[in-house]
């Protein structure tokens, strides 16, 4: 009779490579990129794109629910630093994130406040594109301007994947000043710079997107969508803005027929879902967007507040209840009230509770204590959270000095004049980038400096 | 369920696991027709199934494969994946007897470019 340990060993190898892929792209992204370092086929195998699509699909239906994240609140002192990992650079902290998205294949857009914490209204120090599940970030590169009084001074960003060329784009949405608001795309690891939308028409906002600070943009069925307004100064009833990312266009969805217009929007099984707020309202609804094309909306649930069920009781006391996840099958709906006040000392004060439509039966998920491992979580808002092993891209300016023509029309460009170079920026998006970016504005700068030296007596007016 | 036809490839296995694996798949379609049997009890009894040692495991893999039975395959790679989720590169080289064919230089820097896995 064998030993175990070498009958084991011998039936693992005889477990033929298709089915350990299968194992594989149910392991967390973590334990997928160690296995990358098993051996060249592997290294290859794991980092292709069917690979990456089958890891988004297997490692994160477990027994057909999702797994739960508790975040950082960067307003009540937790720590929020991410330290930035790019392939070959060093590690780099990037402290005060924000997401401004929500996960799209696992991907998140991040905003770095800036250090000083008492000037709220100053705009916002950077963006990036960030991994959770593995870790990996790159930072955006700067975009136009946005100007205006706050917050419209603070450009507004959504995140949304293109199956066609299997990239994620990002898109930024930006005031300026009295003019209607503009946008721009980024599209990751594709060109290194932001670009016009390329829609044949509609490539203009349509409305004035009131996100920040309130809400995070929505990818869904193919758009990103934003809450917004249809005038600067905030008047008209809020409509649901989307942008297409195949199309590239944006679109005007209106609300569905409710009593309020107070609502917030998320994503809901795939789904674009559209939620009341829970303050002066007679009942909580969750509609869910059925058909992009056509704004059809389906309401999927509807809690009576007025009624002395437990499920109105339990609501009641929070200021708004957000949706999180459709559980079991269809069936039932995990909500996320979030209390009045939240005091550190109040044990309970972030919630999860679990909603049956059919019985109008809550459960509470923290009751007995047993999901919660660390005293921090009870205070911590709990998020839907996507396996994913999604790259972010190279850095931008990686990108743009990729090229080895490009690398020498830099070292032809550095020895121009500024003036010169400023005209030069219109030649073509590719030349602007270069020209703006931070490593040809060194390579300028020492250029100078060599020509200043003493032992030169020319002296170049710039 | 009549026995299938076995292949010349892995006669022993498929004879080790076909029993056990079978009368699960006889269990579970009877349940279909009857009342479903409620999820609770349906979710021990697979944690149950899956408590044996890495042998049959792998054995249960290579029958569910061959007689394409979807749900036991999901369940049995599921359970390998979660066992195997924390091993290191050599460990898992070990366990599914794997080559290592990098050079020392290459392989720093595989490990390099996935080093946030390695902390």
């Amino acid at each position: 009779m064998a030993p175990p340990c070498k009958k084991a060993a011998e039936s693992g190898s005889r477990v033929p490579d298709e089915l350990l892929e299968d194992i594989f792209a149910r392991m967390p992204a973590k334990s997928v990129q160690r296995c990358r370092c098993l051996s060249r086929a592997w290294a290859a195998a794991l980092s292709s794109s069917g690979f990456i699509d089958r890891h988004l699909r297997l490692a994160n239906r477990r027994d057909g629910s999702r797994s739960l994240v508790f975040l950082p609140d960067p307003d009540s002192g937790d720590d929020t630093t991410v330290h930035a990992w790019s392939p070959r650079r060093p590690l780099v902290a990037v402290r005060r994130v924000a997401a401004v998205t929500r996960q799209c294949r696992g991907l998140v857009v991040l905003e770095a406040k800036g250090e000083n914490l008492l000037l709220a209204c100053s705009p916002a120090r950077g963006h990036y594109v960030y991994n959770p599940s593995t870790g990996q970030v790159t930072a955006l590169p700067e975009g136009k301007e946005a100007s205006g009084a706050w917050p419209q001074n603070h450009a507004i960003l959504g995140l949304g994947y293109d199956p066609s060329i299997r990239k994620h784009k990002v898109v930024r949405l930006y005031c300026r000043g009295e003019l209607p608001p503009a946008c721009e795309v980024y599209v990751l690891d594709s060109t290194g710079y932001w670009r016009a939308p390329s829609g044949a028409a509609r490539t203009m906002p349509l409305a004035w997107a009131t996100n920040y600070c309130t809400d995070q943009s929505v990818f869904a069925q193919g758009q990103v969508y934003w809450a917004a307004q249809p005038h600067k100064n905030y008047t008209g009833e809020r409509v649901v803005m989307s942008f297409s990312m195949a199309d590239e266009v944006f679109g005007i969805l209106p609300p569905p027929d409710m009593d309020t217009t107070n609502w917030r929007i998320t994503e809901l099984g795939g789904r674009l879902c559209l939620f009341k707020d829970i303050s002066a309202v007679c009942s909580y609804d969750i509609w869910i967007l059925r058909d992009p094309l056509t704004g059809a909306w389906d309401l999927h649930c509807r809690v009576n507040l007025d009624a002395a069920s437990p499920a109105a009781t339990q609501l009641r006391c929070s200021t708004s209840v957000i949706p999180l996840d459709i559980v079991d099958d269809g069936n039932r709906v995990l909500l996320r009230p979030e209390p009045c006040n939240i005091r550190r000392e109040n044990l309970g004060a972030h919630q999860l509770v679990v909603y049956d439509p059919a019985n109008g039966d809550v459960e509470d998920l923290l009751a007995d204590g047993s999901m919660i491992t660390h005293h921090s979580m009870t205070r911590r808002p709990a998020a839907p959270y996507e396996e994913s092993l999604e790259s972010t891209g190279r850095p931008h300016e990686d990108i743009i000095f990729s090229s080895k023509s490009l690398q020498v029309l830099a070292q032809v460009l550095r020895r121009l004049p500024a003036r010169i170079l400023g005209r030069l920026k219109c030649v073509c998006r590719t030349w602007r980038a270069i020209i703006e970016s931070g490593r040809f504005i060194r390579l300028h700068y020492e250029h100078r400096q060599e020509l200043l030296c003493p032992c030169c007596p020319l002296l170049h007016a710039l | 369920m009549t026995a299938p036809t076995m292949t010349s490839r892995s006669p022993t296995s498929t004879q080790r696991s076909s029993p056990r694996s079978l009368s699960t798949a006889r269990s579970t379609s009877s349940t279909s027709t009857a009342a479903a049997a409620p999820a609770e009890d349906l979710k021990s009894f697979d944690a149950e199934f899956v408590k044996v040692d890495r042998a049959t495991l792998f054995d249960l893999i290579l029958a569910a494969n061959y007689l394409n039975i979807k749900g036991l395959l999901d369940l049995t790679c599921q359970t390998v994946a979660d066992m195997i989720k924390d091993n290191t590169p050599e460990e898992i080289r070990k366990i599914f007897n794997i080559k290592n064919d990098f050079t020392p230089e290459e392989e720093a820097e595989v490990r390099k470019e996935n080093q946030w896995a390695f902390e």
